[in-house]
């Protein structure tokens, strides 16, 4: 796998760019030696079967958009579980990132946490509440940036 | 006939500097950089596999950042949209459909240190697997990694 960098990241606001000309040059130059070395390539895989940590940070900072990087342990709400594929694995999370805020789950979510004062495995729980809901219904969620 | 896709996000596109870029009439200037960067990388596989077909993933937000009229002749537009595009590529398993994967415009992980706009799927959410933190770029690499496709460029800031 090859690396182009763009961009030298300074902080979360700004970053110090290479002329985009320059940057374009060396995408196409790295695209066609990547493709050229197709034959050789080497699928990126994780161990498997994988263990997932999803955090979600607090709905009132939320609310407030408080960047993740403020976020201290304190404000943060953690679900781990384990699946026999990182493909089953992502999809929970995806589903889990998308689906509790809107369906009050991220707020149980918190509550446990604090209960327990630590992460806590409840993938069966969550997992039962959501299972039988439809990925399509999250598309309606405004506030998305991948 | 080799099948590529591509996945282009816009935080790490070239150019883009600074985050007021990602709003109001400057995301404009946004969407050009990145259709830029998706077409470097476009004439950059057509230089090695001339009959290759591209299909591109716009995967910032729900889609529509891509200036699809100014993109490379014969550049498949999937569409945008984590839910309506990658999630059916995945659970389908046409993501092993591919030779090969081109991960463009990608930003560092929620926390990375020193990243520009790092987040991972949202601003508030962040994920580790076995123990790793991880962002996009890894997610999509170890999709397709899930079928057997390999990742053969990312590119992005260099928190990525």
């Amino acid at each position: 796998m090859r690396t182009v960098s763009v961009k030298s990241a300074i902080n979360r606001s700004s970053a110090e760019c290479k002329p985009v000309e320059d940057a374009w040059h060396e995408i196409q130059a790295a695209a066609a030696e990547a493709t050229k070395g197709l034959s050789s390539a080497v699928p990126c895989t994780v161990e498997e079967p994988v263990q997932i940590v999803s955090f979600f940070s607090h709905p009132e900072m939320a609310a407030a958009a408080k960047p993740f990087r403020d976020v201290t342990v304190d404000d943060v709400g953690a679900v781990r579980f384990e699946s026999e594929t990182f493909v089953d694995a992502w999809f929970r999370h995806q589903a889990m990132a998308r689906l509790c805020p809107m369906l009050g789950l991220y707020k149980e979510a918190f509550r446990r946490f604090y209960e327990l004062n630590g992460v806590k495995e409840m993938a069966s729980e969550i997992n039962a509440e959501f299972s039988a809901l439809p990925f399509d219904e999250t598309s309606a969620i405004p506030d998305v940036r991948y | 006939m080799k099948r590529f896709l591509i996945c282009a996000d816009v935080e790490g596109a070239s150019g883009v500097g600074d985050e007021a870029m990602l709003s109001g009439d400057a995301f404009q200037q946004v969407r050009e950089l990145i259709t830029g960067d998706v077409n470097a990388c476009v004439r950059g596989i057509r230089r090695s596999a001339q009959d290759a077909r591209i299909d591109l993933f716009d995967a910032h937000g729900l889609g529509g950042n891509i200036f699809e009229e100014e993109l490379e002749r014969g550049v498949h537009l999937l569409g945008g949209g984590w839910v309506d595009i990658l999630f059916p590529l995945v659970s389908s398993g046409k993501l092993g459909e591919y030779d090969g994967l081109f991960l463009l415009g990608q930003h560092a992980a929620n926390g990375t240190r020193n990243g520009f706009i790092s987040h991972t799927n949202s601003e508030h959410t962040a994920l580790r697997v076995n123990g790793l933190d991880t962002g996009e770029a890894e997610q999509l690499a170890w999709l397709a990694g899930a079928y057997g496709i390999p990742t053969l460029l990312v590119v992005g800031d260099d928190a990525t």
